[in-house]
């Protein structure tokens, strides 16, 4: 199963939208506590990354039935991280005021991502950023 | 167990209001016939709410069958009993009437509700868990365990105060032939009980609920008065509005009524309520004030238990550790493996997509994927869906 979801730019109002549908869907399939909870947060936390820090894009979510894994893909247009490396940083964050103000950006999104993450694939360049995530 | 909600008529309209307005989906129509299962209920009082030819009763025990079972028979009545009483003086009366239905002593546990109160504060106070939820509603804890298992350990592990009270008059008369009566204000409550509904492990031995003695102690009002002692923080503690007067460093926030229920507790599956120390939940609105069996309304009963304030002068409960704990039942497990729950999962998909995904219930069913779900199970025909079927003739 494979479904694609579009994201817009500085969305907030539709923040969080997509990655409810997927918590959804996994709770339907009944999918285990533990994993369902890392699947979420990771979800969450890349989604509003994207609405805050990139020009859009879209998220694939994929579940794998030969394998019995969830993929969460995530491909932007853009601008693309500057500092790769400083940004896998606990704390670093460089989140406009607009979305501080909301309560997002406390920097550990990538962090907490690659935490609960069986796999972590991260590849950006100025024309988009592309996360890929898998979950046993 | 059965379901505590059954279905009385021989035949409903099928208007299919119950069916709409369960809020975890529960219920089924089948030739006119209510299903509810009972795997799945929560014990709400949605459906019942909805019901359009009061076709839906709960369950009641009467009394009366058991009195001459026990030689001491103590009723527990929950502080929230006072949302229906104007003035000090009707309470007094009613606390009399209903020791005049032959109850040896009649409990107000709201020195345990406060206790539990307190404790839950506390411990949000000394550990530092993110935002913890407390709720004395069984619909909203059974809620969690099913539909948001992610929150399970963000619940306080406290047991229901009316359980604790039951546990306490069960040691008070320890050796004696006691007889439980949990008096309800709403039907979650009445579940917890042995009598009707099973439940073995409880220490209550009954359940009645006061709009079923309502008539009873009407007549035996006016006599005399007994001397009440309720305890402010139990007050606090049942209504939902009053979680304001908190003293807790930590930010303390109530949500009522299963719909914003269920909104709070999406976002604290995404870690987005960490702001708050306690979430306190109740399925009803307004509180334990809001409960089904309550004669007065929610709104009212908000400013009549609201003047008990002044006159609620009793300390809240010191309970002994062991007995405030809630025992961990462990649920069953699916057997299921994750491929095999995946497979499962894409046949129920695949018919998903032959259905036109309007959920109009027409079927009987609350929407379209519960019908594909039962389809792979063989228990419905994709036929049963009326659109579909339109669309074909057509």
């Amino acid at each position: 199963m494979k479904k694609v979801f579009t994201i817009e730019k500085e969305d907030f109002e539709n923040a969080g939208i997509v990655s409810s549908q997927i918590k959804k869907t996994l709770k339907l399939l009944g999918l285990e506590t533990v994993i369902l909870r890392r699947v979420s947060i990771a979800c969450y936390e890349a989604e509003i990354n994207m609405i805050i820090h990139s020009n859009g894009g879209k998220i694939t979510f994929e579940l794998d039935e030969d394998e019995g894994r969830v993929i969460l893909s995530f491909d932007d247009r853009g601008p693309g991280i500057e500092n790769l490396e400083q940004a896998m940083q606990p704390g670093w964050s460089t989140a406009s005021s607009q979305a501080r103000k909301l309560g997002f950006g406390a920097g550990m999104g990538l962090v907490n991502m690659k935490r609960v993450a069986d796999e972590f694939d991260i590849h950006s360049s100025k024309e988009g950023t592309h996360l890929r995530m898998v979950f046993q | 167990m059965k379901p505590t909600i059954s279905y009385t008529l021989s035949s409903c309209k099928g208007c299919l209001k119950c069916l709409r307005a369960c809020p975890v989906g529960a219920i089924s129509i089948n030739r006119e016939i209510v299903h509810i299962q009972s795997d799945k209920c929560i014990d709400c009082d949605a459906c019942l709410k909805a019901c359009s030819t009061r076709g839906l009763k709960v369950k009641s025990a009467h009394m009366g069958d058991s009195f001459d079972r026990y030689d001491i028979k103590v009723a527990l009545v929950s502080s929230s009993i006072y949302a229906n009483f104007s003035t000090y003086q009707e309470a007094e009366e009613f606390f009399h009437a209903l020791k005049c239905l032959g109850f040896d002593e009649v409990v107000d546990y709201s020195d345990i509700e406060g206790a539990i109160y307190h404790r839950g504060i506390q411990e949000v106070e000394e550990k530092n868990m993110g935002c913890r939820i407390t709720s004395f509603c069984p619909s909203v804890n059974k809620l969690i365990k099913k539909n948001f298992p992610m929150l399970v350990e963000r619940l306080l592990p406290f047991d229901y105060p009316v359980e604790i009270a039951a546990k306490q008059v069960r040691k008070k008369y320890q050796g004696k032939n006691v007889g439980i009566y949990s008096i309800c204000e709403c039907i979650a409550k009445m579940t917890l009980a042995k009598e009707p509904f099973h439940n073995m492990e409880s220490n209550i031995d009954h359940a009645l609920s006061i709009s079923h003695l309502f008539p009873k102690i009407n007549k035996n009002r006016g006599q005399c008065q007994e001397n009440i002692n309720p305890c402010r923080d139990g007050i606090l503690s049942v209504v939902s509005d009053f979680y304001k007067f908190a003293q807790a460093s930590k930010p303390v926030v109530s949500v009522d009524g299963l719909t914003h229920v269920k909104e709070a507790l999406e976002e604290a599956e995404f870690d987005q309520l960490d702001k708050i120390g306690l979430l306190a939940v109740f399925g009803c609105y307004n509180g334990c004030i809001g409960g089904h069996f309550h004669w007065e309304n929610p709104f009212i009963g908000e400013i009549n238990i609201d003047r008990f304030e002044v006159y609620a002068r009793k300390e809240y409960a010191k309970l002994e550790e062991g007995m405030m704990f809630k025992e961990d039942i462990e649920d069953e497990v699916t057997p299921l493996t994750r491929k095999e729950k995946l497979a499962r999962f894409k046949k129920i998909n695949e018919a998903l997509d032959l259905l036109p995904g309007f959920d109009c219930g027409a079927c009987g069913y609350q929407n379209c994927r519960t019908l594909a779900e039962e389809y792979i199970d063989g228990k419905a025909s994709l036929s049963d869906c009326r659109i579909r079927e339109a669309v074909h003739e057509g």
